[in-house]
Formats: structure tokens, sequence, C-alpha cells
């Protein structure tokens, strides 16, 4: 029955209609971007303003469209029209703020953002509702089209007000683009395309067209053109923080279906089907709600679970370092000469303290990765001294082994890099662990190419090898099944070896020439 | 004269462990188990370099970072926080409030620290 009445309604609208349809689907689609990004992380600044952004949109797609549709009424048009640019203002306003604070979770705003340029808003904005802009309208015009507005210089302010945000918007997205050679670039990038295709859109068909060739039929489409923006933003937010969309998506878009079953309400033929519509609006508003309230408690008790990790995490450090140092000053006969016997006790102990570092690092990882924790902290760096350092460091384990790890570089090289030092570390010490373990005869070469922007570095064993089977496997998350079958640990390491690397810009691949035969890992990195 | 280093750390195992590297190393070793205790002795001593815990019972060690680079005395000495906390926002918040470096300590052997310590330390 209810697609009955759809499908007649459908058939029923008329062209001008589709501006209200086009208008209606923009302000459905941005207010939900603009939830979901805020429910998503409510304490980051980023999140909060791109909020506050979907919301001005809105304001102005509606009262845009709303401002062509009561030419017959004056007062109410002029209204109209001041609060389109009042919204207009803040609309730039807030495009501004997200593009100075976008894509960090925090901002310290500096004195001439608060005592400046915040009041200086606020002013443009109330002047816009005064007749300083628009005096009044002295004819009634058609619906549909431009009214006659007796325009004052207050115009000028607005103008000059909406330019300079723009210009500032623009200014901070290019500044930020140049500036990040990581991760957060392509953050950058999404964020200065959507704007441009977004202010591309509103320029060329919402002022050229109607004010130079007079054709207006795209003027009340300006909500529409704002979805580029707010997609592309809202992706670029996203772009690493896809924990759980999937729930809030879910649960938002419950709500249409529920005001969907209201409707059917309306339209029921008889009492029984009236009543059986309620029961079924009833239930789906209660699992709606219900929903809702599970993604809270979730995120509530998320927060909970990353804060208890912080604290675990310096907690099973603390004893572990004392041992780590304890050794390494035995080892190197900072506490008297050691017997054979006990000096190859405290190698073993260092190289059990080593693993079960690297062991608390993935863990630690893999869990801040699904609770939304995950960061990067980038900066520049000589790339050839961490290479110095984790060879350094897995010495121990390869005289344990009986294996050799030899690094081939100019002790004085100095190859600088712009990425997260202790995850580039991470992947190193990784990869060293793993070409020792795999090792029993002959040992491990490392080397680093400083090619052409890039910073290629080898780790080369003569070890175990990999199936071809195997291959494909190596940079994902391994099954239990998986482990016991292989033993080759959790199966972590690699994996997120492979995401440190990616999100880094970098490349990471292995070869083998199979089974015994010894393999090669490769991690290239983007230079400075 | 030997170059000072101050450890403000409130594991006194692990201070023990680094005296002994440091002093075999050459550097004069100065230690303290709080920050109130450790903005004292960094403002009489004038150490070449402070290494500065964070969690520590009394005082969060970026709030000491805080005090010592407000103090005209200590201001000018690199401070690096050396914690087992490896979040991003501390190690944020400790860059932007003046420390050189923050490292890790699972992540860095006694023999980097020594290096890193030569390479860095203040000439008094």
């Amino acid at each position: 029955m209810f697609t009955a009445n759809f499908i007649a309604m459908v058939n029923g609208l008329h062209f001008k209609d589709l501006d209200l349809l086009a208008v209606g689907i923009a302000a459905v689609v941005i207010s939900i971007f603009g939830l979901v990004i805020y429910l998503n992380n409510r304490s980051s600044i980023t999140n909060r303003t791109f909020a506050d952004l979907s919301a001005a949109a809105i304001i102005w797609a509606v009262i845009n469209y709303a401002s062509y549709q009561t030419n017959d009424h004056m007062e109410l048009t002029l209204w109209l029209w001041r609060l389109v640019l009042f919204s207009v203002v803040w609309f730039a306003y807030y495009l501004f703020k997200l593009t100075y604070v976008f894509p960090g979770n925090e901002k310290d705003f500096p004195k001439w953002y608060r005592f400046y340029l915040v009041p200086f808003t606020t002013l443009a904005s109330l002047l816009m509702l005064t007749p300083f802009v628009f005096f009044g309208i002295p004819d009634i015009s058609a619906v549909g089209s431009i009214p006659q507005l007796t325009i004052l210089p207050g115009i000028v302010v607005f103008g000059a007000v909406v330019s300079l945000l723009i210009i500032g918007s623009f200014f901070n997205l290019i500044k930020k683009f140049r500036e990040e050679k990581n991760a957060e670039k392509s953050k950058s990038r999404l964020m200065l395309a959507g704007t441009v295709i977004t202010l591309g859109l509103i320029i060329v068909l919402n002022f050229i067209y109607p004010v130079v060739l007079f054709n207006i039929k795209y003027v009340t489409l300006g909500g529409f053109f704002v979805l580029p923006l707010i997609a592309f933003t809202a992706y670029a937010i996203f772009k690493y923080r896809f924990f759980n969309i999937k729930n809030i998506v879910t649960a938002i878009f419950a709500f249409p279906l529920c005001l969907l079953t209201l409707v059917e309400i309306v339209f029921a033929p008889n009492m029984t089907q009236m009543l059986i519509r309620v029961a079924v609006f009833l239930a789906s508003l209660m699992i709606s709600i219900e929903l809702f309230q599970n993604i809270f408690e979730l995120e509530a008790a998320n927060e909970k679970k990353a804060e208890f990790m912080y604290f675990a995490s310096h907690e099973l450090r603390s004893p572990i370092t004392f041992i780590k140092n304890c050794s390494e000053l035995l080892l190197e006969g900072g506490m008297g000469k050691l017997s054979p016997e006990i000096k190859d006790g405290v190698q073993k102990i260092l190289v059990s303290t080593n693993s079960a570092i690297a062991l608390i690092a993935q863990y630690l990882n893999k869990i801040k990765m699904e609770l939304n924790h995950f960061t990067y902290f980038i900066t520049t760096f000589d790339v050839a001294q961490t290479v110095r350092s984790a060879v350094d460091k897995v010495q121990v384990n390869a005289e344990q082994k009986g294996v050799f790890v030899t690094l081939q570089l100019d002790e004085k090289a100095i190859v600088n890099i712009r990425a997260d030092e202790s995850k580039t570390r991470e992947v190193i010490g990784n990869i060293l662990d793993n070409a020792i373990k795999f090792t029993k005869i002959g040992g491990v070469l490392v080397t680093i190419k400083d090619e052409r922007g890039k910073v290629l570095i080898k780790i080369a064993d003569t070890g175990a090898g990999i199936t071809a089977e195997m291959m494909p496997l190596l940079f994902k998350t391994f099954s239990k099944e998986d482990v016991l079958k292989n033993t080759m640990g959790s199966g972590l390491g690699l994996y997120l070896s492979n995401i440190f690397i990616e999100a880094m810009h970098g490349r990471i691949w292995a070869e083998s020439e199979g089974e015994g035969r010894g393999s090669q890992f490769y991690i290239e990195l983007p230079k400075v | 004269m030997k170059s000072k280093v101050l450890f403000i750390e409130d594991d006194r195992d692990q201070l023990s462990l680094y005296k002994i590297k440091f002093e075999l190393e050459g550097f004069d070793f100065l230690s303290a188990c709080n920050g109130t205790e450790g903005i004292a002795i960094a403002k009489e001593n004038k150490p070449g370099l402070i290494f500065l815990d964070i969690l520590m019972p009394d005082e969060n060690g970026l709030d000491v970072l805080k005090k010592l680079k407000k103090d005209e005395d200590t201001k000018g000495i690199p401070t690096v926080l050396f914690t087992n906390l490896s979040d991003k926002d501390s190690r944020e918040e400790g860059m932007k409030l003046g420390a050189v470096d923050y490292f890790v300590k699972t992540d860095i052997t006694l023999k980097d620290l020594i290096r890193w310590s030569k390479e860095n330390i203040k000439s008094s």
C-alpha cells in the first residue's frame, strides 16, 4: 500500500519539485554526515567544527531555497534574504575554522583569532540582519525569481568578509597540503578537492549564472553544491578511523525508517491497519533508540578500555625496563666481569626481554587501532641512525643464535626522512627479529640505498625463506590455526608493519626464491 | 670538568642502573625522586642535561617541565622526557612545552642513551 502511495506521489511531482528534492536530499545527507562525524569523536575540535559547518550548510540550504518561494510575501522574503547572508557568513567562518583546525583533535587559538576574528565575524553576521544591507523590496516579483531588493553599501561588508574567510580557508588548506609530507597530506588533499568543487559550483552556478547571464535556474540548488565539500571532508576525517562507523550509520538510518513507518500510519485504510502500523512504528522507534544507547555505552566502554591500556602499558613496561637495562649493563661489564656461563644466561634474559617488549608494543598497537587511538607522530629524523640502533639492539639475539647481523653503511652517513620514528624503528626491529629467528646458518645483511627521493632499506637473510603459498599471506593477520601450523608467532608484526609503512606513504614487500633459500624484505620510505 | 646529567625518576632501582652506566661513561650523575627535589637540584647544580619521567607520584613530569621552562635558572637546560608512556598526546604536549626529545624507556638501549647524551649535553 505504501509503495503504491509513494509511486502516486512521485508521478504527481513537477519539475520544480526536483529543486525541493535536491535540497531535501542535501539537507538529510549533510545532517547524517555531520551527526556521524560528531558522534564518532565528540572531543575532537575537527569533528565538532565539521558538525558546526554541516549545521550552517543545512540552514543556508533551506533558507536559500525558501527565499525564492516566498516572493509574494515581501516582509518574509526580505528577512529570508537577510538570513541567507547571515548563514553564509557563518558557513564561511566555519569553513575557515575547519581548515584551520583540520585534521587535529585539539587547537590553541591565537589572540588574533579569539579577539579579532570571532567578534568581527559575529558583528558582520549581525549587520546582515539590518537594513544596511537589504533595505526593502519595492515590488512583488514572481515566485522562483530574484526579488528586486533595495541593496545598500552594507553588502560590501558581506562580500569582503566572505571573500576573506574563503581565501583564508584556501590559504590554510594549501599551506597544510604543502607542509604535510605524510598520511595527513592525503587528508588535506581530499578536503582541498571537496572545497574546490563546491566553491567552483557555487561561484559558477550561484554567482556567474544569475549575475552575468541572468539565469537563476540553479540558484535554489545552492545547498546541494555543498555536498562535495561535506562528503570529501567527512571521508578525510574518517580515512584512518573506521571503528564503529557502521554502527553509527545503521543507527542514523534507522530513524528515517521510523519516519517512513510513521507516514504509513497516515495512509492506513482502516483502524486495524492503523493500530498495526502504530505498533510497528513504536517497535522500530524503540529499537532505534536502543541502538543509539548501545553505541553510546560502547563508546564509554572503549574510553575506559583506552584509559586502562594507557596505564597498563606503563605498568607493564616499567619492570621490563629494569630487566632490560640490568641485562645490558651486566653484558657490558658494568657490574663486573661475567663468566661465560653467566654471560650466556644474561644474554638469554635480554633476548626474551626484547621479545616481550616487542610483543607488548604490537599488542598495544593492535588495541590502539581497534580503539581508534592509532596516531602517528611525524618528525624529520636520520633513518640511518635508526637502522644502526636497531641492528645494535639485535646483536645479542644473533650472538645467541650463532648467526651474524651486518649493516653495510658508512658510519657517518645521514639519511633524513620524515616519518614516525618510533614506528619506523618498530618495523625495522620486527623484520630483523624475524630474520634472526628463521635463520639457522649464515646471517642477516642490512643495506640502505639513498635513491631519488626515496630511501630503500633491504634486510636479506640466509634463513628459512618464504613459500609461494605463504607469500600472499605475509602481511595479513593470522588466525589461531595459521599460527599453530606455521609457528610464525602472533603474525601481528608484519601486519602492523605494513599498516605503518603504508600510512607513512612508503612501501614494504618481500621476495624469496622459496623454502630454505632465504628472504629479502624491502622498506621504501620517501625522503625529506 | 665532568658533564652533569640529572635524572628525575621515582623508581630508585632504575636510577641505580643509570647511575652506574653514566658514571662509567664519565658523567657526573645527579638524581631526584620527585619534581620538587628535581627542580631544586637543577637550579643549584645547573646540569647539562635533564632526563625527566612523566608518571611520578607527587607531580606529573609534564608539570615539572612547565616549571623548569618558566624558571630563569633552568629554562636553558635541555630536558628529555624519559618515560614508558608511548601515547601521542603526552609526546606532543611534552614537545610543545619545550622538551628536546621524548624517549620511551623500553625503546632505547643504554648504549644509545649514552651516545645521544654525549651529542646533546649542554656544556657548562
